[in-house]
């Protein structure tokens, strides 16, 4: 039998983590389309889930204000995609790696806990995205023209808000190996958490002065409000332009880098423990 | 988090809404504007409807979560195989489920309304969880045909969240069906939820009967009650058998 030794350009270069991070996403793309009625359902989802609640918003709203309200629900939305996307695919495809019997073995090899963790949810950023993009047609033919001020600098904030929601990706995956089953409940609260402390539906006006003060808190606030005032063409909310776009950015550099570090002590810490595949 | 959840949701519209209308009594005559409903406090209408959305969705999804679950662990099989009847398992699921709505409804109900600032004893209290433990059975009979798509289709998940949705916009959770095309009118009078939604808003908020009065509103539930677990049960045993004939129970 022939023995293949790699180098450690080999092992940890830019092409063998690029070749981990690409079969990573075909397998969870094979996964994905695998179950083809689920594939093609999950483009309806959202638009329903955006009827309901703007068709509720809009029977307390004025006429005149109906087109900003149909913007800020489907904006905010958008972002809620994503993250729930990010909050939940990482963890619960590591907990189905242990169910099977496949993550010991996996991270008994030297792959790279970046490729592995992003791989996992490539593949449903890009189906979300699509989704997102169908919806705006669907939105835009039941409700109106939706207002498009800034798609340039809009695309660019939701694609430094994505980094954002990675950086909770990346420690809720270590947290899910750690807690196990329990962490559920905690990412389903967590998602509804930050739906309303972050204003995702609705102006940050709306919350009493103490929710706001916790608001100004967690950065993904500012990645909400900031990318859909770019969108609709009004100023920011919480801070001008300018500091909130300097918090989402470095937001979107500390974060990831936050969660990736968390995420290794927790497998490091299992493979210590040898509790990696116990689930 | 069944109870936080439905809070969660009605605060959406809620607060969008007033946000919108500029104060609590401007949303509050829009909504009577826009929906006819003179009598109702919004607020509490959407509290409720949030609430038996919740409790409509954790039924439906029962059973069939219930044999996915068994599917990917490897033991619905060996439980098939075994003289257990179906019957008595989602009688058993069924209780359980009915007690948890019961208290998720009550906490979730009366937080709602303390934080939106609601009286969450007004109207008849005893009378909407009645309905609630009538309404749902139906609810539950039908969780038998999600079981027979996770036979089918396996991994059904997207399908029940993405079919959640129209299901609570003709239960009209966070607005009367009336504000709908009249297409999606028929199909919420097929849909036992939109009774249930309707009768514990009725009770609670003063709503009108949809029937004129409480008793013909009740007998449609029961009816209900009685056609829908016997239609879920016997769309069920068909599926089971054609698989079991078929590729068998036991892939996912």
């Amino acid at each position: 039998m022939a023995i293949i030794t790699l180098n450690k350009q080999q092992v940890h270069g830019f092409q063998m983590w690029w070749n981990q991070f690409w079969s990573m996403t075909k397998k969870e793309f094979t996964v994905l389309t695998r179950y083809k009625l689920s594939f093609i359902l999950s483009f309806f989802q959202i638009f329903f889930i955006m009827f309901i609640f703007t068709v509720a918003a809009l029977v307390l709203t004025p006429p005149e204000k109906a087109a900003y309200g149909v913007g800020i629900m489907f904006y905010s939305f958008i972002l809620f995609m994503f993250l729930s996307t990010a909050l939940w695919d990482i963890g619960n495809s590591l907990r189905e790696e242990q169910y099977q019997g496949t993550l010991e073995s996996l991270f008994m090899t030297p792959i790279s806990y970046f490729s592995t963790l992003v791989s996992r949810i490539f593949a449903n950023l890009v189906w979300t995205g699509l989704n997102v993009i169908v919806t705006f047609f669907f939105m835009s033919f039941v409700f109106g023209r939706l207002p498009l001020a800034n798609l340039g600098l809009g695309i660019m904030i939701l694609f430094l808000s994505l980094f954002v929601c990675f950086g909770f990706s990346f420690g809720f995956a270590g947290l899910a190996l750690k807690y196990k089953e329990s962490m559920n409940t905690f990412t389903n609260f967590l998602q509804f958490f930050l739906m309303v402390i972050c204003a995702m539906f609705f102006p940050f006006s709306a919350l009493p002065e103490f929710i706001q003060a916790i608001s100004r808190l967690i950065p993904l606030s500012y990645c909400v409000d900031l990318f859909r005032t770019v969108m609709i063409g009004e100023a920011p909310e919480l801070l001008p332009f300018e500091f909130e776009l300097a918090i989402v950015v470095i937001s979107a550099i500390l974060l990831p880098l936050l969660g990736i570090w968390y995420f290794r002590r927790t497998v490091q810490a299992a493979r210590r423990e040898g509790n990696l595949a116990e689930y | 988090m069944d109870v936080l959840i439905p809070l969660f949701l009605a605060a959406m519209p809620i607060l969008l809404g007033q946000a919108m209308a500029g104060s609590t009594a401007a949303a509050s005559s829009n909504f009577q504007q826009n929906t006819g409903l003179t009598e109702a406090n919004y607020i509490a209408y959407m509290i409720i409807g949030a609430n038996v959305f919740s409790s409509i969705t954790t039924s439906f999804w029962l059973f069939g979560l219930f044999i996915r679950r068994e599917q990917t662990l490897g033991t619905l099989e060996s439980l098939f195989m075994s003289p257990a009847h179906k019957l008595s398992i989602l009688a058993g699921l069924t209780l359980y489920v009915e007690a948890r709505s019961l208290i998720t409804f009550v906490l979730g109900y009366t937080l709602g309304c303390v934080i939106f600032g609601v009286n969450p004893l007004q109207g008849q209290v005893l009378l909407a969880l009645f309905i609630l433990l009538l309404g749902l059975i139906p609810v539950n009979g039908l969780s038998f045909l999600l079981g027979a798509l996770v036979l089918k289709v396996k991994q059904a998940n997207t399908i029940f969240n993405t079919f959640q949705w129209p299901l609570a916009i003709i239960s009209g959770i966070f607005f009367p069906i009336t504000v709908l095309p009249i297409f999606l009118q028929i199909f919420a009078f097929m849909f036992p939820g939109f009774y249930l939604t309707h009768d514990i808003q009725a009770a609670l908020i003063g709503l009108k009967w949809f029937f004129g009065n409480v008793f013909l509103d009740l007998g449609v539930l029961f009816a209900f009650a009685i056609i829908c677990p016997l239609i879920g049960y016997w769309l069920f045993a068909k599926t089971e058998a054609r698989s079991k004939r078929a590729e068998g129970i036991g892939q996912f």
